[in-house]
């Protein structure tokens, strides 16, 4: 049983609920001799009525201040979901709006809160999720461990309407959302989600350490790639065949390297808030393999419950007290 | 003296023993009105009362003396069972019943003559309430009083010791007590006064069984042992509670009558008449 009691000691009063056995707190009448009186079922009954009552009312009082709790449990069950890491960019193009300006008139939406607005929808949407936040810029950010506490997470999106850091750390980035995944059981689906707007050159190192980590974790990648416009897309092909390496189009060749990680992986350029929007939908439709996870169900205070008990048997009690007649 | 303490009249059944000259046609011979038989002079040496006629018709020639009843005073006893049952109060207090019912009969007994004594018990004879058989209103009076505010404690097996504080010859008793103990102990009690002429006084109270409420909840705790028991009153139960106290007056009346005697119930206060018509009814 998970009872708890902020205050046991209290609990030494439940001796008090054998107190109705000795006195039920009616007048008593002199009477010669009880022994001629008949013995009537219905007043014994009654009387065990009020005993019961008594006793039921003193442990619920006595119950309600050692303040009773149920304590907080942790129920397995087995939903549709998965392990979703957000790997957010947090470099300075993504407070610019998709056409790459910075937003100045109202109804103007940036890349960093349109992409805020549709995550937090898909958090809703999500239900037995857990849920990671990473950020990057120069540095990896670690903003939120894997949980699933919905309130922490819109909390923690919410916080990356700060405004924006220097650059674009990519490959870093990356490995700190696999390493959420650390000392977790593989169980579900393990998604990374990395939003962004650019991309950055991967050195060989970080890369050969990349293709490492995406293998033991067992990890699928979504990247929604919010695309400004005008900027170099994923699947361009640069006209000019000397501008096709790393340095020019790192977008091209991350998109590149990830496909070369045999993982699952998916890519969307985003260059409208409703493409992103589809981008969110897939995955919401794609990944819900079953998955095995523990619930919290917090700490409930019962003494509220037991007061109200107390207070339903003290109520009988005095029904029965205005009932007691006198000669 | 108030209404409830006046004197009334009572006579025995069976002709008194006793003594000293009285007011009970009795046994003894001596003085009297009522001519019992002629005896010689020898053995009644009073010349005053020598029948010559008798003595002449006398084929032996002795002087033959005329003897008359004489009456002979009694002792009368209150005993009476002080449990803690008594203490009830309903429409009358019994101790108060029981305090005029000894004024009463003292009062009746010192009319007579007789010599009136008090014997309370309760567990034990209570030996500080003993008034032994004599003619001092006073004492009797002052036992009253203490009587009305006495603490009285439970148990009525005192009761049954009674009978050695009673004299060896044959007395009147008024048994005076509620009687709210098993039957077997009333028999031992009436075997151990089988001896005296018992006049058993049942003090019930008509709040007892008669006045109880028609509704509702009521505890009743017992005078004696302290137990209490919770009744859910209701016409029903009330009904049912008198049939047991008739029925209880009932088997009070066989086992007195077993006994020799008859009960008086006395459920709504002490009245002189009342112990007056028992006595009429009796002697009838």
């Amino acid at each position: 049983m998970n009872l708890g009691f902020e205050y046991p000691w209290v609990l030494l009063g439940l001796g008090l609920c054998l107190l109705p056995i000795w006195r039920i707190g009616a007048v008593a009448n002199p009477y010669p001799w009880l022994a001629i009186l008949p013995i009537d079922p219905l007043s014994l009954a009654i009387s065990a009525l009020i005993r019961l009552l008594g006793g039921l009312a003193i442990g619920g009082l006595i119950l309600g201040l050692a303040g009773a709790y149920l304590q907080e449990q942790q129920v397995e069950r087995i939903g549709h979901g998965a392990h979703i890491v957000m790997l957010l960019d947090r470099s300075n193009s993504m407070d610019n709006t998709f056409a790459g300006k910075t937003p100045e008139t109202q109804g103007e939406e940036s890349k960093a809160s349109a992409a805020r607005r549709l995550l937090n929808q898909f958090v809703d949407q999500r239900a037995h999720d857990l849920i990671g936040i990473a950020a990057y810029s120069t540095s990896p950010l670690f903003v939120l461990p894997l949980t699933e506490n919905k309130a922490a997470i819109h909390a923690a999106i919410d916080a990356t309407a700060l405004p924006a850091l220097a650059y674009t750390n990519v490959s870093k980035g990356l490995s700190m959302a696999l390493e959420f995944f650390d000392s977790r059981p593989v169980t579900g689906s393990r998604i990374v989600l990395l939003v962004s707007d650019g991309a950055a050159v991967i050195d060989p190192d970080s890369e050969a350490a990349l293709r490492e980590l995406f293998k033991q974790r067992q990890v699928s990648l979504y990247w929604v790639f919010l695309r400004t416009a005008n900027s170099p897309g994923l699947f361009e092909m640069p006209d000019d065949p000397r501008d096709d390496n790393a340095q020019a189009m790192p977008e091209r060749y991350l998109h590149l390297f990830f496909n070369s990680l045999h993982i699952p992986y998916q890519a969307y350029e985003a260059e409208t808030p409703g493409a992103l929007q589809q981008a969110i939908d897939d995955i919401n439709r794609l990944e819900n393999r079953p998955l095995h996870y523990v619930e919290r169900i917090p700490k409930q205070d019962l003494s509220t419950r037991c007061y109200a008990w107390a207070a339903a048997m003290l109520l009988g009690l005095l029904g029965l007290k205005l009932c007691e007649t006198r000669p | 003296m108030t209404a409830n303490t006046q004197p009334f009249q009572y006579r025995l059944p069976r002709p008194a023993v006793g003594v000293f000259p009285g007011a009970h046609p009795g046994q003894m011979v001596g003085n009297g009105q009522l001519f019992k038989r002629h005896d010689t002079l020898i053995a009644r040496p009073d010349p005053r009362r020598i029948d010559l006629r008798a003595s002449l018709l006398d084929p032996f020639g002795h002087y033959q003396v005329g003897v008359q009843q004489q009456h002979s005073a009694i002792d009368v006893y209150l005993l009476a069972d002080l449990s803690a049952s008594m203490r009830f109060v309903g429409n009358n207090d019994k101790r108060r019943v029981m305090a005029d019912m000894l004024l009463s009969i003292a009062a009746s007994a010192l009319e007579y003559g007789d010599n009136i004594g008090f014997i309370a018990a309760n567990q034990h004879v209570l030996t500080d309430g003993y008034l032994p058989a004599g003619k001092h209103l006073g004492r009797i009076q002052a036992t009253a009083k203490r009587l009305e505010t006495l603490d009285l404690q439970p148990g009525s097996a005192g009761l049954q010791q009674a009978q050695r504080y009673l004299p060896k010859h044959r007395a009147l008793v008024f048994l005076a007590s509620d009687f709210h103990f098993p039957l077997p102990q009333l028999q031992a009690i009436l075997q151990n006064l089988r001896r005296h002429d018992v006049i058993p006084l049942v003090l019930w109270d008509l709040a007892e069984y008669g006045r109880l409420p028609d509704w509702g909840l009521f505890q009743v705790q017992d005078l004696e042992t302290g137990k209490r028991r919770t009744l859910w009153l209701r016409p029903g139960l009330k009904r049912k509670i008198e049939q047991a106290f008739a029925q209880r007056r009932v088997q009070l009346q066989q086992q007195f009558r077993a006994s020799g005697c008859e009960p008086l119930f006395i459920d709504n206060g002490y009245r002189a008449e009342q112990l007056g018509q028992y006595f009429l009814r009796r002697a009838g």
